[in-house]
């Protein structure tokens, strides 16, 4: 076995971290504060989960309940936290956001296959800490799509956008 | 056999390069200087190959402030260009690149010489190298920015933006730099907002967009924005840009932390503005923390960020902790500015109004008096009616209706002589009046 719960407890008390963990679970839990994200008590904090899970070949960690899209929200609107969900995935790389178009959760999650490899402290390290900051950076754009439908978009259509708007533009101060 | 001193050069110059990412500059200095022997015995002194070699000597040079052989590999480099006369627009970049390095050094007499020269002769050739004439236009104004000097940033940024529309392909992350120098400049002379929110609202997503670490041009444009829009009552707009200038000032350098803290305050104002306390008390006291570890002990920031904290915690009755941080804040005062700086007039008043409300009367009546002794320094002298008012609650705390009537009075006069007779301050006494004449 790759991993187990034994070795994410030690290595979650060797970095001092607060965590409940029920003996013999596979699940733990945790929470950060954050600086940007407020959750839906309006708290700069989050929760997250630690799984290990397929003997121990994969460690997921997944942050439920983020954000809420209310299911009732028009077609448009979902279209628009869909396309910003993806571009932030597109920058962020490491943490990926996902989007239950039937309950409107939006959830972070983070996997470590590990296949037949061990886990190391560094490498479930990167992917808890990698969670707030990848919250606190994308968190006012996600935000911004769900209660105002203004969706976040690649480079290429704000540089495209720039150039237009500098093609038009006239020097203000003579 | 000519490829093969390239292939020497090339090699040289690799081991420079690797040396100096190893912080071994002597290696790097010994690789480099026989990289110019080489190049200059075997392609010529003005060859290409030799300016290849004395490039990045001369940049070691300057980077350990050997002056004067730094010039001295700039000047051959120079004259090697001048002799090579298609080359103008890349001797431009070299005046700018050149420039860029003494601004790093913070040698700025040097960096506008070089920039003025790129300027000159990048009028030559506009026409066919527009590109190399806005980069140089933008890099001005980028130095005069720098300097505080808003007027010269705003006159080459415009005119580096306006050129800019004819450079094909359009280097939109470059420009877009420029165009949020050029608001932040636009701003700090007080430009309208309706000029400085476009150029911020196209020009910001496209750095936020490109670059995975945000940058501190990019969180300090957001914070501009953020204000901008909280000035304008667009509170909901304000809280999205603070919140991106949060985000993108987080990850900047240390240095970089005030800005943060700054940002932070402004975002506290915008969240009172839409109803979140919360939010905002977090932020207010998130500030106060950066100061704290950024600066020394009475340091006006500090200040500045624990009086946000008050202003904060006293309209919500939290007079505990507003009657320590205001404690320091006189402290401070008074260690960097005396005793008799006019503006503890206004804290040690407003410290005298917690007292009172906390009840502890000998030390509301104290501070109290030296707010108003502090009035009297004024010149004219000029009795503040939130004082008398202040000494009015304080009496009317401790039962003395009486007195309290009398003070209550006279505050009401001043406030009626000095802010008209609908400031909001008059209810106030008016009921408290009621009450005392009920109770004497």
């Amino acid at each position: 076995m790759p991993t187990n719960p034994t070795d994410i407890k030690a290595f979650l008390d060797q970095r001092q971290l607060k965590y409940s963990h029920e003996k013999g679970s596979n699940k733990f839990q945790s929470g950060f504060t954050t600086d940007n994200y407020l959750n839906a008590g309006g708290k700069n904090m989050f929760t997250f989960n630690i799984f290990c899970e397929d003997d121990g070949e994969i460690v997921r960690i997944i942050a439920p309940n983020l954000f809420s899209v209310p299911p009732q929200s028009k077609a448009k609107r979902k279209a628009v936290v869909w396309q910003t969900l993806h571009q932030v995935n597109w920058n962020c790389r490491l943490v990926t956001f996902e989007y239950d178009i039937n309950d409107g959760e939006i959830r972070a999650l983070y996997n470590i296959p590990l296949g037949d490899s061990s886990l190391g402290l560094q490498q479930l390290m990167n992917g808890i800490y990698s969670m707030p900051s990848a919250l606190d950076q994308y968190a006012p754009d996600i935000v911004r799509a769900i209660e105002f439908g203004i969706p976040m978009e690649g480079h290429r259509e704000y540089a495209n956008r720039f150039e237009k708007f500098i093609k038009a533009w006239t020097p203000p101060v003579a | 056999m000519s490829d093969s001193y390239k292939t020497q050069l090339a090699e040289l110059l690799s081991s420079a390069q690797t040396n100096l990412r190893e912080d071994r500059h002597e290696f790097a200095r010994a690789d480099l200087l026989q990289a110019v022997k080489l190049a200059e015995k075997h392609f010529g002194p003005h060859s290409s190959e030799a300016d290849e070699a004395l490039r990045p000597l001369m940049e070691l040079h300057f980077q350990y402030d050997e002056v004067d052989a730094g010039f001295g590999c700039f000047e051959k480099i120079d004259h090697n260009y001048e002799l090579r006369k298609n080359q103008t627009h890349e001797r431009v970049y070299f005046y700018n690149d050149v420039a860029v390095i003494f601004g790093n050094k913070r040698n700025n007499v040097e960096a506008y010489k070089l920039l003025n020269r790129a300027l000159t002769l990048s009028e030559k050739i506009a026409r066919e190298h527009v590109k190399v004439r806005v980069h140089t236009l933008i890099n001005l104004g980028y130095y005069h920015f720098r300097d505080d000097r808003y007027a010269e940033c705003i006159r080459f940024l415009q005119e580096g933006l306006q050129e800019s529309k004819a450079v094909k392909p359009h280097p939109a992350a470059e420009y877009a730099k420029a165009a949020i120098i050029l608001a932040r400049a636009l701003f700090e002379t007080k430009v309208s907002a309706e000029i400085v929110i476009p150029l911020l609202e196209h020009a910001l997503p496209v750095i936020s967009s490109l670059s995975h670490t945000p940058t501190e041009n990019t969180g300090i444009g957001y914070n501009t924005l953020g204000i901008i829009y909280y000035r304008a009552g667009r509170h909901h707009d304000a809280r999205y840009a603070f919140n991106k200038a949060g985000s993108a000032l987080e990850f900047c350098q240390p240095s970089s932390k005030h800005y943060l803290s700054h940002s932070y305050s402004w975002s506290a104002d915008n969240e009172i503005k839409l109803g979140n306390t919360q939010r905002a008390e977090s932020l207010v006291r998130k500030a106060l923390e950066i100061c704290v570890e950024l600066y020394p002990e009475h340091d006006p920031a500090i200040v500045n960020a624990k009086l946000g904290v008050t202003d904060f915690l006293i309209p919500r009755g939290h007079y505990t902790e507003s009657a320590t941080l205001l404690e320091e804040v006189i402290e401070s005062i008074e260690t960097r500015n005396g005793k008799d700086d006019p503006n503890l007039q206004r804290h040690c008043n407003n410290l005298g109004f917690i007292y009172a409300n906390l009840e502890r009367f000998p030390l509301a009546e104290g501070i109290l008096r030296r707010a108003q002794k502090l009035s009297l320094q004024n010149n004219p002298p000029q009795p503040c009616p939130y004082i008398t008012k202040n000494f009015g609650l304080m009496y009317q705390k401790m039962g003395y209706n009486a007195k309290a009537i009398i003070e209550y009075k006279k505050a009401r006069k001043l406030f009626v002589e000095l802010h008209g007779s609908e400031h909001s301050m008059i209810s106030f006494i008016d009921n408290a009046l009621i009450e005392c004449s009920e109770n004497a």
